[in-house]
């Protein structure tokens, strides 16, 4: 019973220290960009929520993702829409799961796909204040403001907000907004880092 | 040769239009049966319906998007949103009286686009404007309502014995101008509404594109 009391206190003191070492990862753009650079491989399950006022209800999405670097990501979508994207060696493709089999989508706006694709590397990397396209703020509580340096790209998204996570180089959610009443909320979980992601999952498509 | 090349087209669409499907009068203890059944493509309450969708250009290319709609039959208006299946909103309009669009990105940032859209949706689930001036069976058992509109357009809605309802709208030269095919999961019924699981779209002319619409989910709100 004594032992287990201060075990107990000893975990506390032990979630304490880590807690305090882990917020202090997100102090700066520079800490951020020094606990990202070790990354190499990032896989993760998410959730997607899409909010919007015509919905009763958001529109959840569920699925996977896989990044490795320099520039290889596999953004898969298990339900309710099961469909693939793929960015490798500069070639985007999309595909979706329908009854016959993979189809490809090939209404992809590729220029948009390589302004997302650059994003999300940026993002994963650790760099936020060198970014071309949005301006960055580093708010209180691990929280990283994005927002649109062009109007072009203001008129279809306000801003985006980035949570990160306690533990070094992980983001625990992004929302992007679209307008107050119409946002995505992605959150991750079971965020795997600098695990064995195979270079296969971006060339072979199943 | 551009120029024969349009003769000839010209002529195809001149030889397959100019009159609608015969209809075989419905013998009268039915044609109540005809009509009630003809009613069950069209909502007559508000529904919210997202759909997955998949487009075929005339090129045979494919785009897929998610469409968002609210239909409300007592008041006659739309509300669309269509968006990118990683939830960029790219097209958001109502429909009343006329057609607002509070949101559009190209390549649907277009009025004619948003109204076509409205038009397809309006013949898709609203039951048609125009007159119900004959009713009947076609050779293969399926009942047949014909509405005819002032503008000279006519909309055919034929219930098979299948589960499956088609539409079909044709123009002032009775061209047929679309098609609906709506696959329900289960038996439809007069008195149990039901949102097909799969609508097949097909914009017939020269640059024939298609839609197929899987249902995701419905709501009656």
């Amino acid at each position: 019973m004594r032992a287990n009391k201060k075990y107990d206190a000893l975990s506390i003191f032990a979630i304490l220290i880590t807690s305090y070492l882990f917020i202090g990862w997100a102090n700066s753009f520079e800490q951020i960009e020094k606990a990202a650079e070790g990354v190499e491989s990032i896989s993760a399950e998410f959730i997607q929520e899409k909010h919007l006022k015509i919905l009763t209800e958001p529109l959840v999405s569920k699925g996977v993702f896989y990044f490795k670097a320099p520039r290889s990501l596999r953004w898969e979508y298990i339900s309710p829409i099961r469909s693939i994207l793929v960015m490798h060696n500069g070639n985007i493709k999309r595909f979706i799961r329908r009854n016959s089999g993979l189809t490809e989508d090939s209404s992809i706006n590729l220029q948009t796909m390589q302004m997302v694709l650059q994003e999300i590397t940026m993002w994963l990397k650790g760099h936020f204040d060198d970014n071309p396209n949005f301006t960055a703020d580093l708010k209180a509580g691990r929280k990283i403001v994005l927002t649109p340096k062009e109007e072009s790209l203001s008129m279809m998204i306000k801003r985006i907000e980035l949570m990160l996570s306690s533990r070094p180089g992980v983001i625990k959610s992004v929302t992007i907004y679209e307008s107050e009443d119409s946002f995505t909320n992605l959150e991750f979980r079971k965020v795997r880092l600098n695990s064995n992601v195979e270079d296969s999952l971006f060339r072979e498509i199943k | 040769m551009k120029g024969i090349d349009l003769l000839l087209i010209t002529l195809m669409l001149t030889i397959s239009c100019g009159s609608l499907p015969e209809l075989e009068p419905g013998n009268l203890s039915i044609i109540s049966d005809i009509h009630e059944r003809c009613s069950i493509p069209f909502l007559d309450d508000k529904w919210q319906l997202i759909h997955s969708i998949e487009a075929t250009m005339p090129d045979g290319k494919k785009g897929f998007v998610v469409g968002i709609t609210v239909i409300a039959p007592q008041t006659g208006t739309i509300h669309c949103v269509i968006m990118t299946i990683e939830g960029l909103v790219v097209f958001d309009a109502q429909y009343g009286q006329k057609v607002v669009i509070n949101r559009g990105i190209y390549p649907f940032d277009s009025v004619d686009f948003a109204k076509d859209l409205m038009n397809n949706i309006k013949l898709v689930f609203l039951k048609p404007d125009g007159e119900l001036t004959e009713s009947g069976m076609l050779n293969n058992g399926s009942y047949v309502c014909r509405y005819r509109n002032n503008d000279g357009t006519v909309v055919d809605v034929i219930i098979n014995q299948d589960n499956t309802w088609i539409i079909r709208h044709y123009n002032n030269r009775s061209c047929l101008t679309r098609t609906i095919r709506a696959y329900s999961r289960r038996k439809p019924s007069v008195s149990q509404k039901m949102i097909p699981g799969r609508l097949e779209l097909t914009s017939h002319g020269p640059a024939e594109h298609s839609l197929v619409l899987e249902l995701i989910k419905a709501e009656l709100l």
